[in-house]
């Protein structure tokens, strides 16, 4: 049997709250019983059989046939199983997912990954501001897992990161690993201004080299990164990380004006 | 309308009572049972227990400082997008609206904001004004400010001092008169780091005893009903008992009351340097008739310190989780936010909680002791009916015992302690006593005359339930909470005390703002008009 | 008096408040916003968009906004002006336009000279990171000592001066080594230092590096901030927002129960996504309407009664004076303050026209639910 497949009737008039959509929410509930989920966000109280044709399936295999920037929430606190968007996804993609692996086609919204604890997330377009990131007032971003965004992210990617792991293919926007408290961020393009401003602890490798670090970032000088290619061997999936990674590298330390014991590598001259 | 209570326990102290009675209410207020007519409805109460609405003398519900702990804690309230682990705040819902309906489910009818700051009264009020179906009051501060530091330095008359609290009481529209770590604020503002009773507030030249005497003086000769309002300097530091002792001992006869004495339960003892004095405290308090005190409960959980001892919260805004605070630097008091989370696990936070309640235990008078957690500071005010459950009954302590560290349980005299709080002395704590704390003398009771406040519970086994949810609540007569939902919306009042204010000091308060801070002393007023209730004040005599 | 207008044409005032409840009950996600906010307006427009299910922003709420989402991710010290006027010894004003951003509070810390505490007698130091090229004289005399930076480097400025305070090692920036280090001696000489400037004008990371600079400094002297908010009614109305619904703006009540969220309840976002399909917006008049608005349905809500050239879908006009006291926030202050009463006026207070409307939009609901 295959799996569930939502089907996307027409672009929504609203923003969506798909955070009911996932496996271990949706095991064992009828058509009937999914159709009448709430997921609306106005006064007019959409649920799931307004929104899509359903088709049913394994639960622990959801597939969205066609995306939306008004999908919010997808993936919400998913603990297990898959969820394939064939399409873009609005914001909080993977909000506080423990576990299992979610993959959109298309683009994502602001957000996405926000909070993540575990399990694997795909981007397979870009992704929006705060990549990874917490949500207003929360002291801590990604926690864990390996989210993978196969084209560019925006502003202030992996903020307050403590641990995990992020590849971005493309480019990431300013202010990148802003206030990382540990954990991993590879960007295989370019770091706009302000990579890394405030972060504590943590490491960023930044393939395509950053237009500016801070003066709280000094130079340590050229490294060959031993651990970078054994890291390379852990993704086989994402080529340019054995490729581009595999040229010397400079070290720079901070950020001072905090902890500084981060530390953000680029290309050696 | 005429309304009979029929065939309830009731549990009235003030009154003698405490077995079955009926009730009769007509506009608003209790009545003699009438001879000829008949009710116009029966509330049936077998089989239920009937008191007069519970009164809470000190919870921190609207205040500047209240709004900047929300504004730092979004996570903390309910529906902020959906989240796991729910805090003991989320699920109060954190709003004026939330505020005013949990505390009515839970049978209360008055609570009183203890920590008004002369300069934004009117933003207590405005929050006041939008909490619906209780009553309300708050006491303003003083103590950290320029004009009484002032005029202490200039050894100006008692008079001038009286004039100027009844002058800042009358602009504040409080019930009472607070002080808070006197001098102390005023003191790190010039960066003193330490700072108890008989220290000097450099530059003044007063130390903080004067300052508390002064007032104390003040609050006794305008003849405000409700003693001096008292937070002891050095609160949650190892050894802080003795700043709270000397408090005590400063009272010298006149009527004193001290804020959340848990706070100040620790010595330094021990091989962890935290240690409890909650006996030595409490025979203090027994030994002076003159020294009332409420608790500060600490009960276990995520919650947040919101205090204007801006000292205080400086010293411990590291130690807070989540990792974040606000510090204040008011004119005046100031204050400061931070986050803090008990947890059973701790040594200290397990200690804090048995030292809290081994001052409920060992203080002997339940007139003089009040079941505050000092809302949100020990625990959100949602957490009252288990604290009644913990004092009513010893086997609910003895189960909490067993999940605390061992070290904290050797630390403690608790598990010597097997008074249990009767229905009467439950009622006596939470309804007569803060009613003659505050000068109500309509409140607290149930006789003829009394404002018809009236929670109804169901009792059982369990005491915490029947205290989480009111059969039934009377507010004025009205019926506003049955089986523990609110039925009816309605804004209640705050109270206020009706001071008489000197002309000559007006004068003298608007000459003295304008010529040392360039604004006007009318900015302190709380205008009638402002509020946007049709009667936003309930006036209380003065003694 | 006319007092609404229905597509532009003269209506009775109640047939139009009937209309524009038919409207909101109509409306998919109506949006309440513009310029606003006294205390009496933001609880009647927070009361109404509850009703509505609608979304709720504040024209200039981006301005407070960006300030209390620093606050609440990092903390802060913060300082009551008429405490800084007195006490504060030391002024570190930062960014171009720290003064101008509230050039009256600007005006009245710095007139009189420190009188309270060890700072007391004076004189003040007034010191400015990143100023305009030509800095102002100051009111009541004194000079700025200027620390010059290009606005686009204040960021790394200030890094390298809490790196300097916090004796951590920096390199090369936008300021010398050794003025990094005479500053930071300079600002932990302080007795009662405050920072001020314009937190509407700076970058969040700018404002958090700013911030923690005050908290490095707090470990050994007394330092705190004076921000700016660039708009006090907003900021205001942000404070209304938080006691009713547990946030300060921008808030949705589209599910029944208030949500809050800087991004999905941006007005501008939702008007150019299409999300909102109808708004009711509160200003002087059509000039004060953003561009934004200008392609959907409109309630406008004005003080002045000054047809419009495309007129909205219906108009009102609301007193634009009050005859009781009205509440505001005032950065002066540092709270609310009742301005005292003025004229009275024949059209309803803003409050009152949203009572209004709430009142038959609950008695439309009634009618459909009987």
């Amino acid at each position: 049997m295959s799996g569930l497949t939502f089907t996307l009737r027409a672009e929504p008039e609203e923003r969506l709250d798909l955070s009911p959509l996932v496996p271990s929410r949706l095991s064992g509930s009828s058509e009937r019983e999914i159709a009448a989920l709430p997921i609306g966000t106005t006064k007019r109280g959409l649920t799931v059989g307004d929104v899509f044709a359903i088709m049913m399936g394994e639960a622990d295999a959801i597939r969205f046939d066609g995306g939306s920037a008004r999908f919010d929430n997808l993936g919400f606190a998913m603990q297990g199983g898959e969820i394939r968007v064939t399409g873009d996804v609005g914001a909080c993609l993977g909000r506080r997912m423990a576990g299992g692996r979610l993959v959109v086609e298309g683009n994502a919204g602001p957000f996405a990954g926000s909070g993540l604890l575990g399990g694997e997330v795909v981007v397979g377009g870009n992704a929006g501001d705060r990549l990874a990131g917490p949500l207003g007032g929360e002291m801590t971003g990604m926690r864990g897992g390996f989210l993978h965004v196969t084209g560019s992210a925006g502003r202030r990617a992996a903020d307050r990161m403590r641990r995990g792991v992020i590849v971005v293919d493309g480019d990431v926007g300013e202010d990148a690993a802003s206030r990382m408290i540990a954990g991993t961020l590879l960007v295989g393009g370019r770091a706009a201004d302000g990579a890394g401003t405030l972060m504590r602890r943590g490491t960023v490798i930044v393939a395509g080299g950053v237009s500016e670090l801070g003066p709280t970032f000094l130079d340590n000088g050229v490294a060959q990164l031993l651990a970078l290619r054994l890291m390379a061997r852990g993704y086989p999936g994402i080529g340019w990380i054995g490729e581009r990674l595999a040229r010397p590298m400079r070290r720079f330390g901070g950020d001072t004006a905090a902890l500084g014991k981060g530390e953000v590598f680029v290309p050696a001259g | 309308m005429l309304t009979c209570l029929k065939g309830g326990h009731v549990v009235d102290p003030v009154a003698g009572l405490d077995g079955p009675a009926d009730l009769w209410v007509e506009d608003g207020r209790v009545v003699e049972a009438p001879d000829g007519p008949r009710p116009d409805r029966i509330i049936d109460c077998a089989g239920l227990v009937v008191m007069a609405g519970a009164i809470d003398i000190h919870s921190h519900i609207a205040s500047g400082h209240v709004n900047t702990a929300r504004l730092l804690l979004p996570e903390f309230h309910k529906a902020f997008q959906a989240r796991p682990g729910a805090t003991k705040l989320s699920q109060i819902g954190w709003t004026a609206e939330e505020t005013g309906l949990r505390y009515a489910e839970m049978g209360f009818t008055l609570v009183v904001e203890p920590a008004m700051a002369p300069s934004s009264a009117l933003h207590s009020h405005l929050e006041l004004a939008d909490i619906p179906i209780i009553d309300k009051a708050a006491l303003v501060v003083l103590g950290n400010d320029d004009v009484l530091l002032s005029l202490m330095r200039a050894g100006e008359s008692p008079q001038a001092i009286e004039d100027y609290v009844a002058w800042t009481v009358g602009s504040a529209r409080a019930l009472g008169v607070k002080t808070i770590n006197a001098g102390g604020s005023a003191a790190f503002k010039d960066n003193v780091r330490a700072f108890s009773i008989d220290d000097e507030v450099p530059d003044y030249g007063v130390t903080s005893r004067a300052i508390v005497k002064t007032l104390q003086s003040a609050v006794t000769g305008l003849k405000i009903p409700h003693p001096l309002h008292v937070h002891c300097n050095n609160l949650g530091i190892a050894g802080s008992a003795d700043s709270a002792a000397a408090t005590i001992q400063s009272a010298e006869g006149l009527p004193l009351h001290l804020a959340h004495l848990q706070f100040y339960g620790y010595g330094a003892g021990g091989k962890r340097g935290f240690s409890s004095e909650g006996q030595r405290l409490a025979e203090l308090v027994n030994a002076r008739p003159e020294i009332t005190v409420d608790i500060g409960q600490v009960m276990f959980g995520p919650t947040v310190t919101i205090s204007s001892d801006e000292l205080r919260q400086f010293a411990g805004r590291t130690a807070g989780s989540p990792g974040k605070y606000v510090i204040m630097d008011g004119e005046a008091n100031g204050g400061g936010v931070v986050p803090i989370d008990y947890k059973e696990t701790s040594y200290y936070s397990a200690l804090q909680w048995a030292i809290g309640l081994e001052l409920f235990l060992l203080i002997k008078d339940p007139w003089r002791v009040f079941f505050t957690t000092d809302h949100p500071n020990g625990a959100p005010f949602t957490a009252y009916p288990e604290l009644f459950a913990l004092l009513m009954d010893r086997d609910v302590r003895a189960r909490w015992l067993e999940m605390l560290p061992d070290a904290a349980v050797k630390a403690t005299c608790l598990t010597e302690l097997d008074r249990e709080y009767t229905l009467a002395e439950i009622a006596i704590m939470t309804r007569a006593a803060p009613a003659r704390l505050l000068g109500l003398p309509d409140r607290g009771h149930l006789s003829p005359g009394a404002v018809a406040d009236i929670a109804v519970y169901r009792p059982g086994e369990d005491k915490a339930q029947m205290f989480a949810s009111a059969a039934w609540l009377l507010k004025d007569g009205e019926v506003v909470v049955e089986n523990g939902a609110v039925t009816r919306r309605r804004f209640g009042k705050a109270l206020a005390l009706k001071a008489e204010t000197d002309a000559a000091m007006g004068r003298r308060m608007e000459r003295y703002m304008q010529d040392r801070y360039g604004l006007p002393a009318h900015w302190f007023a709380v205008p009638q008009d402002a509020l946007g209730r049709e009667t936003p004040f309930g006036w209380v005599d003065m003694r | 008096m006319t007092t609404a207008w229905i597509d532009g044409e003269a209506a009775e005032h109640a047939a139009a408040i009937a209309a524009a409840a038919g409207r909101i009950r109509a409306s998919r996600h109506p949006l309440f916003t513009g310029d606003y906010g006294d205390v009496a307006t933001t609880r009647a427009l927070l009361r109404l968009a509850a009703q509505a299910g609608g979304a709720v922003d504040q024209q200039n709420a981006a301005a407070a906004l960006g300030w209390l989402s620093v606050l609440r991710e990092t903390g802060s010290f913060v300082g009551a002006p008429a405490e800084i006027r007195r006490r504060a010894d030391m002024l570190l004003f930062v960014g171009p336009n720290a003064l101008q951003a509230a050039p009256e509070l600007a005006d009245f810390v710095l007139t009189e000279q420190p009188d309270l505490g060890r700072g007391k007698g004076g004189p003040r130091r007034v010191l400015w990171l990143g100023g305009p090229a030509a800095l102002p004289d100051l009111p009541g005399g004194g000079r700025v000592e200027a620390v010059a930076c290009a606005p686009g480097q204040l960021r790394a400025a200030l890094s390298m001066l809490r790196a300097g305070v916090s004796g951590q090692r920096f390199g090369k920036g936008p300021l010398a080594t050794d003025v990094i280090h005479a500053l930071a001696v300079t600002l932990r000489e302080a007795r009662f230092g405050a920072l001020v400037f314009a937190a509407c004008d700076l970058d969040e990371l700018d404002l958090e590096m700013l911030l923690g600079l005050v908290a490095d400094l707090n470990a050994e002297t007394r330092w705190t901030t004076l921000p700016l908010s660039g708009d006090p009614a907003a900021f205001g109305a942000a404070q209304v927002a938080t006691w009713t619904a547990g946030w300060p703006l921008r808030l949705g009540f589209g599910r029944g129960v208030p949500e809050h969220d800087l991004w999905r309840f941006d007005g501008a976002r939702l008007a150019a996504s299409g999300e909102c399909d109808l708004v009711v917006h509160l200003g002087s008049g059509e000039a004060d309407l953003p561009e934004a608005f200008r392609e959907l349905p409109l309630i406008a809500v004005t003080s002045d009664a000054t047809a419009w050239r495309s007129e909205p879908a219906i108009r009102f006009t609301v007193a634009s004076t009050s005859a009781g006291h009205l509440i505001r926030f005032n950065e002066l202050w540092g709270s609310f303050v009742a301005a005292a009463p003025g004229t009275a006026s024949d059209r309803p207070s803003p409050a009152e026209l949203l009572d209004g409307i709430a009142e038959a939009l609950d008695a439309a609901s009634q009618e459909e639910a009987a």
